[in-house]
C-alpha cells in the first residue's frame, strides 16, 4: 500500500564560492598575523638562537609556567563552575545580583589584581594597616608562586563562570528529572548526568584559563614569579643579545598553540546541544546550605571586588591627603582611547572579508582563514610584540616604534574576537535572504551592502566593543612596540606599581576600570538577558 | 493550445544537475503555460526544489536549457544571473528582511522610492489584504501575515513567473487551508504564472491548474489534477497521488480477471491492477464472502479494510454509516480498476 510520508526538505548549508575580491581582502587582513610569526621563526633558526638558552633554564621555566597553569586552572574551574551552578540552579538568594557580581571582575586586567595584592600587603599595605590596629604584624607581600596563583585565579574565575552559566542553562532539566524518577539520588544524578553534560564547556574554559595563565605577563612580572613571559621580557630588556628572548618566545608559542589546538579538538568532539524543554525547578538549598553558599559567594566577591575597590581608593585618598601629586593621567587616557578605538574599528572592518571566507568560502580557503585566526588567538602577546619588533627591525625599520605598527599589532592579536562575532552573525543570516534580494533584481554587491552588512551590524559592534576593551588593557605587546615616551594607562599602572608608586597606579587603574567597564557591561548584560 | 514559445512562461529542456552524492535533475523537461498555476509535486529528494532553484538562477544545471517567455536564461553559453530573470520567488522560510519594514520589504524590488514605487507597494499590500501594516517589522507579524508579505514582495515588480517553494509548510494545519485558498485567489487576480513546489499530494490536487509529478529528477506526468488522479501514468503515480491498492493479475483478450471481478484493459500479459478505495463498495451481509479486518473512522468518512477470498486485501472508503466492526462479513463490489504493465 503506497502511502508516502514525506520528510521536510532541509536545505544543506551551501558553501557557494565567493568573489575573488573577498578572498583577496581577507588575505590582506590576515597578513599582519602571519608575517611577524614567520619572521620570528626565521630569525630564531637562522641566527642559531636555539643554542643560546641552556637546557636547565628552559626546564626550570617550563616547570614554573606549567605549575602555575595547572593550579590556577584547577582552582578557577572549580570555583567558576560552583558559582555558575549556584546562581542558575539553586534557591540561593539574590541570584541575579550574584550573577553580575561574580562576572564583574572581568573588567580587571591581571596586573590590577597584582596591584591590589601589593597595595594591600607589606609594611604600608591597606590590609596590613587594618590588622596592625588589632596588634598584629604586617601581612607579608605574597610574591612568587602563591601571589601569582591567587591573583590569576581571581582574574580567571569570571571567565569560567560566564562560560558555565549558559552551559548549565542548556541542560534539559528533563534529563535530571528522568534520572531522579529512575530512583537515582540527587547527588548521584549530579555526578552521573549534570557533570558529564557540562564537561565540554568546562574543558573548553579550563583550557582557555591555562592559555591566559601561560600568556600572562602583568601578574608574574609584578609579583616576581619566573615564567616564560617574565624571562622573555627580562632578556629583551637586556638588549645585549636578543636571541634568547626569541627562543623562549618560540617555545612559549608552541605550548600556547598546543593548548588551543587541544581546546578546539575537545570542542569539536563533544557537544551536547539540547533545547531545554522547560525551566528547571530550582534546587532548595535549605537553611544550612544557603548560609554556606552565601558565605562562599560573599568571600569570593570580597576578594575579587571589595578588596580591589578598597585598596585602590585608599591609596588614592592617601596620596591626596599627603598632598602628593596624584599625577592625573590625562594624556595617557587619551592615548589609550585613541589607539583602542583605532584598533576596534580596523579589526571590525578587517573581520568582514575574513568572516565571509570562513563562513561562505570554499572548504580549503575557509579552513586556511580559520587556522590563521585561531593561531593568532593562541599567540601570547609578549611573543607577538617580540615578533613585530623583529619583523620591523629587519624588514621595515621605519615602522619600528610607531603608533601605526602598534595598532597593526593590536589588530593582528585581537582580530579573532571580531572574526568570531562577525562569523557568528553571518552564519545566522539565512541564505534565502540573499537569494530573495537577488531574485528581486539586486546584484551581488547591492545585496551585500543592503542586506548582508546591515544584518551583520550587531556582530560587528559586539566585536569592536570587545577589541576596544582588550586593547585598553593590553600590556606586554604595548611595552615592546610603543614609541618612545608613549605611555598608555596600562603602562602607567604597571610601571608605577613596579616602582611602588601605588597612588599613581591606583589613579590610572580607576580610570581604566571606568572606561573599560562601559563596553563590557553592554556586552555582558546583553548576553545575560538572552 | 499551440506550443509556440510566446504562450510558454517557462520552457525547460533536458536539465541535468548532479550533487556530490545524488542526481537531482535527470533529463528534466517541463512546459509551463502563461497565466496558470502549476504544481511540481514529488516525494522528498526528488529534485523539485532544485528544479525551482535552477529556474530562478540560484543553481546552475550541468546541461539543458531554460527559456522564460521565449528568452533563454540558461543554456549553451548563456547564464542570466537571478537578478535579471524577472522571476519572483516565495521562499519556504519567507526570507523577509528582518531589518526592513513591511513597506520596505515589499518595495525592495522596485528600484526606487519614488511615488510610483509607493503606489505599487500599497497596491500589492491591498491585494494581499495587509493594508495598514506598512510600518511593522517582520518579527511583529503572524506566520500567515509574513507569508502574505513574502507573496506581495514577489508580486510587486510584476515578475513574468512567480515561484513558490513549499510556501505552506511553516504554517499551522488549521491556517493552511484558508491561506491556500487566499493565495490562489490572489494569484488569479494578479494574473501571474505561478509554479509551486510541494510534497503534499492533497495540496497539489486542490490548488493547481496543472500538476507535474516528479520522481528521481524527472517529470513522470503533467496534466490537470483530475486527469492525473483518474488516469495516473503508472502505478507509482497512482500510489503517490491518493490512496490505492495494487493486485497482481493476468490480462488476455482485452480483459483482466481479479478476485473482485473482470475489467477491460488494452494490455495483455502480467499486469498490476490499481483500485482506489472510493471505488470499492461494501454491503454487510451474514452470508458475505469477505471479512472486515480493520476500520479507521474519520468522521466525514471511514476507511474499511476487507479480506477477499484468497487473501487479497482491499481498502474501501465509504460514508460514516453504517457502523462496521472488524470481523463482520460483507460483500464487495469494485466499480472501477486500472491495469498497468507489471
Amino acid at each position: 500500500m503506497a502511502t508516502v510520508t514525506p520528510l521536510p526538505e532541509t536545505p544543506a548549508p551551501r558553501r557557494t564560492g565567493i568573489g575573488r575580491w573577498w578572498l583577496a581582502l581577507a588575505a590582506l587582513g590576515l597578513l599582519p598575523s602571519l608575517i611577524p610569526l614567520a619572521s620570528l621563526v626565521i630569525a630564531t633558526i637562522r641566527d642559531g638562537a636555539v643554542a643560546t638558552v641552556p637546557g636547565s633554564r628552559l626546564a626550570q621555566l617550563m616547570v614554573n609556567t606549567l605549575a602555575l597553569a595547572v593550579t590556577v586552572t584547577a582552582t578557577a574551574t572549580a570555583l567558576g563552575t560552583a558559582t555558575a551552578w549556584l546562581v542558575t540552579r539553586t534557591t540561593v538568594p539574590m541570584r541575579r545580583v550574584w550573577t553580575i557580581l561574580v562576572a564583574l571582575p572581568l573588567v580587571m586586567p591581571s596586573y590590577v589584581v597584582a596591584l591590589t595584592l601589593l597595595g594591600a600587603t607589606g609594611p604600608t599595605g591597606v590590609l596590613s594597616e587594618l590588622v596592625g590596629r588589632m596588634g598584629l604584624g604586617p601581612i607579608p607581600v605574597p610574591d612568587g608562586f602563591f601571589g601569582s596563583w591567587l591573583a590569576l585565579t581571581v582574574f580567571a574565575v569570571p571567565y569560567v563562570h560566564l562560560a558555565a552559566v549558559p552551559a548549565i542553562r542548556a541542560i534539559d532539566p528533563a534529563l535530571e528529572e528522568a534520572s531522579r524518577s529512575l530512583g537515582v539520588s540527587r547527588w548521584h544524578t549530579f555526578r552521573k548526568v549534570t557533570l558529564p553534560m557540562l564537561r565540554p564547556a568546562t574543558t573548553a574554559s579550563a583550557l582557555l584559563v591555562s592559555l591566559y595563565t601561560i600568556s600572562d605577563f602583568g601578574v608574574v612580572s609584578l609579583l616576581r614569579y619566573d615564567t616564560f613571559t617574565r624571562a622573555i621580557y627580562a632578556q629583551y630588556q637586556g638588549r645585549l643579545d636578543r636571541r634568547p628572548a626569541l627562543t623562549l618566545a618560540l617555545v612559549l608559542i608552541v605550548v600556547a598553540v598546543a593548548v588551543v589546538w587541544f581546546e578546539r579538538r575537545t570542542r569539536r568532539h563533544a557537544r551536547y546541544e539540547g533545547a531545554p524543554s522547560a525551566r528547571p525547578v530550582p534546587i532548595d538549598l535549605g537553611r544550612g546550605w544557603t548560609v554556606t553558599a552565601v558565605g562562599f559567594l560573599t568571600g569570593l566577591t570580597t576578594v575579587s571586588i571589595a578588596l580591589p575597590s578598597i585598596v585602590l581608593f585608599t591609596w588614592l585618598a592617601r596620596g591626596a591627603t599627603a598632598g602628593q601629586s596624584i599625577g592625573a593621567p590625562v594624556a595617557e587616557t587619551l592615548r589609550s582611547l585613541v589607539v583602542s578605538v583605532a584598533a576596534a574599528v580596523v579589526a571590525a572592518l578587517v573581520s568582514i572579508p575574513v568572516a565571509m571566507v570562513t563562513v561562505r568560502g570554499r572548504q580549503r580557503a575557509a579552513a586556511a582563514a580559520e587556522t590563521v585566526t585561531w593561531m593568532s588567538y593562541a599567540l601570547p602577546h609578549i611573543a607577538m610584540g617580540l615578533a613585530m619588533v623583529t619583523f620591523a627591525l629587519r624588514v621595515v625599520p621605519g615602522l619600528y616604534q610607531t603608533t601605526f605598527l602598534l595598532v597593526v599589532a593590536y589588530v593582528a592579536m585581537f582580530l579573532p574576537q571580531t572574526v568570531a562575532t562577525s562569523s557568528d552573525s553571518l552564519r545566522r543570516i539565512r541564505p534565502s535572504l540573499e537569494e530573495a534580494s537577488r531574485s528581486l533584481g539586486r546584484s551581488a554587491i547591492e545585496t551585500t551592502v543592503r542586506i548582508t552588512l546591515p544584518l551583520m551590524r550587531r556582530g560587528l559592534l559586539a566585536g569592536a566593543a570587545l577589541v576596544f576593551l582588550t586593547t585598553m588593557k593590553e600590556l606586554p605587546a604595548t611595552l615592546l612596540l610603543r614609541p618612545n615616551e608613549f605611555e598608555t594607562l596600562a603602562i602607567r599602572i604597571w610601571a608605577a606599581t613596579g616602582e611602588g608608586f601605588y597612588t599613581r597606579a591606583s589613579a590610572a587603574a580607576l580610570i581604566l576600570l571606568a572606561v573599560s567597564a562601559i563596553p563590557l557591561a553592554l556586552v555582558t548584560i546583553r548576553d545575560l538577558d538572552r | 493550445m499551440t506550443s509556440t514559445a510566446e504562450h510558454l512562461a517557462i520552457r525547460a529542456r533536458s536539465l541535468y544537475r548532479r550533487f556530490d552524492d545524488a542526481v537531482a535533475l535527470d533529463d528534466f523537461s517541463l512546459d509551463v503555460w502563461s497565466g496558470g498555476l502549476l504544481t511540481l509535486v514529488g516525494p522528498s529528494g526528488c529534485g523539485k526544489t532544485t528544479a525551482l532553484r535552477v529556474i530562478a538562477g540560484f543553481e546552475q544545471p550541468e546541461s539543458g536549457t531554460v527559456d522564460i517567455r521565449g528568452r533563454t536564461v540558461v543554456g549553451g553559453s548563456t547564464t542570466v544571473p537571478p537578478e535579471r530573470r524577472n522571476v519572483g520567488m516565495v521562499f519556504q522560510d519567507y526570507a523577509l528582511f528582518p531589518h526592513l519594514t513591511v513597506a520596505h520589504n515589499v518595495g525592495y524590488g522596485l528600484g526606487g522610492r519614488d511615488r510610483d514605487a509607493r503606489r505599487r507597494v500599497s497596491e500589492v499590500l491591498e491585494m494581499v489584504g495587509l493594508s495598514g501594516l506598512e510600518r511593522r517589522l517582520p518579527a511583529e507579524l503572524s506566520g500567515g501575515q509574513q507569508q502574505r508579505v513574502a507573496l506581495a514582495r514577489a508580486l510587486a515588480p510584476n515578475p513574468d513567473v512567480i515561484l513558490l517553494d513549499e510556501p505552506f509548510s511553516n504554517l499551522d494545519a488549521s491556517l493552511r487551508d484558508r491561506v491556500r485558498t487566499d493565495l490562489r485567489h490572489i494569484l488569479r487576480e494578479a494574473r501571474t504564472t505561478a509554479v509551486f513546489v510541494t510534497h503534499d499530494q492533497e495540496e497539489a490536487l486542490s490548488i493547481s491548474d496543472m500538476v507535474a509529478v516528479m520522481r528521481a529528477g524527472r517529470i513522470v506526468q503533467a496534466a490537470p489534477p483530475d486527469q492525473v488522479y483518474r488516469h495516473p501514468a503508472d502505478a507509482w503515480v497512482a500510489g503517490f497521488l491518493g490512496d490505492a491498492d495494487f493486485v497482481p493479475g493476468h490480462a488476455a483478450n482485452g480483459r483482466v480477471d481479479t478476485p473482485f471481478g473482470s475489467f477491460a484493459t488494452p494490455l495483455t500479459g502480467p499486469v498490476t491492477v490499481m483500485v482506489r478505495p472510493e471505488e470499492v463498495q461494501i454491503v454487510p451481509d451474514h452470508d458475505g464472502d469477505c471479512v472486515v479486518t480493520d476500520r479507521v473512522f474519520y468522521g466525514h468518512d471511514q476507511l474499511v479494510t476487507v479480506a477477499l477470498p484468497g487473501d487479497t486485501m482491499l481498502r474501501s472508503r465509504i460514508g460514516p454509516t453504517p457502523s462496521i466492526e472488524p470481523g463482520e462479513r460483507v460483500w464487495v463490489k469494485v466499480e472501477a480498476a486500472t491495469a498497468y504493465p507489471r
